[in-house]
């Protein structure tokens, strides 16, 4: 945890970019249409009306009306649909 | 956008994968760097597309997993050229379309010319077409430049000139001089002479000596300002000069007009009964194929319309045209003396204020009317004042003839 906390003290003192020295996700939302997740670890659960992704942060809960994964690669997913909420899980 | 048409040019699979936990598999997929994009879920199963080379990994996740997969569909450029290869005639068709696009659109269809006042645009298109730019030419043949400076030699009147191909259209765009001041010449000797028989209300000589004052009677073609100028000097000395005369000559000048009217006529009483005929006209002969079948009876021929086939600007040689045929009884009507005056005075103004004549307006108009039997029969004098001058050259030869009229018209004056 000390090495973790030391990442994170640098990164806040010289501003660097957090999603790529602390692996954290990067979530773009454009409306409520489309949502950009960089750097995630795994999808958990897919379905029409929940999406759950697995990411650095804790898993992350997208609710919605008929979403669809666009896109798929190993660096990130794009949901696209209606968006309802977006929410972190413990 | 740019990867989905990456994949779309070297070829993608549509799958669907059944199973536990598609999740996983598609993680899995994921994290060995497979591309998967348009994931759905359709009921059970989850359909998804993957690039080609992808989906020889797929098979690996598939038996760690525990799922199944099937490939529903080949899609994407290589597998559509393999599906028109077996279609060669559409193939060859569109191909064809293309040439034949390509050909029409390399000639020029249409030339239009804009900014000409007082040149002609067909002589500027007829000067274009002699230097082989005009309707059907093929576009590389035509050289611009030497048009535009074709145009500027051959019009002294244009200052500017230019000519665009616009697509399949060549503009052709002018700019006209200021025109020449129109030069008067004052070195030829004229006479003004009448014009018109009437009386002169003003006579307003600018050179020459004028002959006539007004309340004259004069004649047409009598010599109102003569171009002969002659000065006493001392007693009898006469010299002549010759000038060319001009000047303004007002005058009186009537006209008769007659009218007559029956007092019994027929007029035409159209009936309900109407019959229409199309025909098609190609070019200038008229292709009549159904026509209407017109028995004994009165039939009177109205043109509805003509209209001209044409593809966007350019007019096809076809035209559709509607006749209609319309049934009339002949009524015999009879009028009294006083409908037909107000008929006759109705017609003759209007006659009378048809006249074209040159700065001059209608002082009077007097009707008289003559009863007779079974038709009225009207006379109208107009009262004009008008110009009545007009030029008359003298040249040496008829010099001896001007001088005999003058004789004539200073003895008519006396």
């Amino acid at each position: 945890m000390k090495g973790r906390g030391l990442k994170r003290n640098v990164t806040d003192a010289l501003e660097l970019p957090k999603e790529v020295l602390l692996n954290l996700p990067l979530l773009s939302l454009t409306g409520r249409e489309e949502l950009i997740i960089e750097n995630y670890k795994g999808i958990m659960e897919y379905g029409e009306e929940v999406i759950r992704v697995n990411t650095a942060a804790g898993v992350l809960r997208v609710e919605g009306k008929c979403l669809l994964l666009k896109q798929l690669t190993s660096e990130c997913i794009v949901i696209t649909g209606g968006i309802r909420g977006v929410q972190f899980q413990c | 956008m740019f990867l989905a048409l990456w994949y779309y040019l070297h070829g993608y699979v549509m799958i669907e994968v059944s199973g536990f936990s598609v999740e996983r598999f598609v993680n899995m997929a994921a994290y060995r760097g497979i591309y998967i994009w348009d994931i759905c879920p359709q009921g059970v199963v989850i359909r998804m597309k993957v690039s080609k080379q992808g989906c020889q990994m797929l098979e690996e996740c598939a038996q760690k997993t525990g799922c199944r997969y099937t490939i529903i569909e080949e899609r994407g450029l290589p597998s559509a050229i393999r599906k028109y290869q077996k279609r060669k005639i559409l193939v060859l068709g569109v191909l064809f379309f293309m040439i034949g696009l390509y050909l029409l659109s390399s000639f020029i269809w249409i030339v239009e010319v804009k900014g000409n006042e007082r040149i002609a645009e067909a002589d500027i298109l007829l000067a274009c077409e002699e230097m082989g730019l005009k309707p059907g030419a093929w576009k590389p043949r035509v050289n611009l430049e030497e048009v535009t400076e074709g145009l500027l030699e051959g019009f002294s009147d244009i200052a500017w000139a230019s000519v665009k191909i616009k697509g399949t259209n060549v503009r052709v765009d002018l700019v006209e001089t200021i025109p020449q001041p129109e030069i008067v010449d004052k070195q030829t000797p004229s006479n003004v002479i009448a014009q018109k028989d009437g009386m002169i209300i003003s006579i307003a000589a600018e050179a020459g000596s004028p002959l006539r004052k007004a309340g004259d009677v004069v004649k047409s073609g009598d010599i109102l300002i003569s171009g002969e100028i002659k000065s006493v000097v001392g007693d009898e000395t006469e010299q002549s000069q010759l000038v060319r005369a001009r000047g303004a000559v007002f005058a009186k000048v009537w006209e008769v007009m007659e009218d007559e009217l029956p007092l019994t006529y027929t007029e035409k009483q159209y009936t309900d009964e109407c019959k229409k005929d199309y025909s098609i006209i190609i070019k200038d002969s008229i292709l009549n194929i159904i026509k209407p079948r017109i028995e004994d009876g009165l039939y009177d021929k109205e043109k509805i319309y003509e209209k001209n086939a044409a593809i966007g600007d350019y007019k096809l040689p076809f035209a559709l045209a509607k006749e209609e045929y319309k049934k009339y009884r002949e009524v015999s009507k009879e009028r009294t003396v006083e409908e037909a005056k107000e008929e006759l005075k109705q017609s003759l103004t209007k006659r009378a204020n048809e006249l074209q004549f040159r700065e001059g307006r209608i002082q009077d108009i007097s009707i008289s009317y003559e009863e007779e039997a079974d038709k009225v029969t009207a006379r109208a004098v107009i009262t004009i004042i008008e110009r009545i001058d007009a030029e008359q050259k003298i040249d040496d030869i008829g010099r001896n003839a001007l001088d005999g009229a003058n004789g004539e018209n200073t003895a008519n004056g006396s």
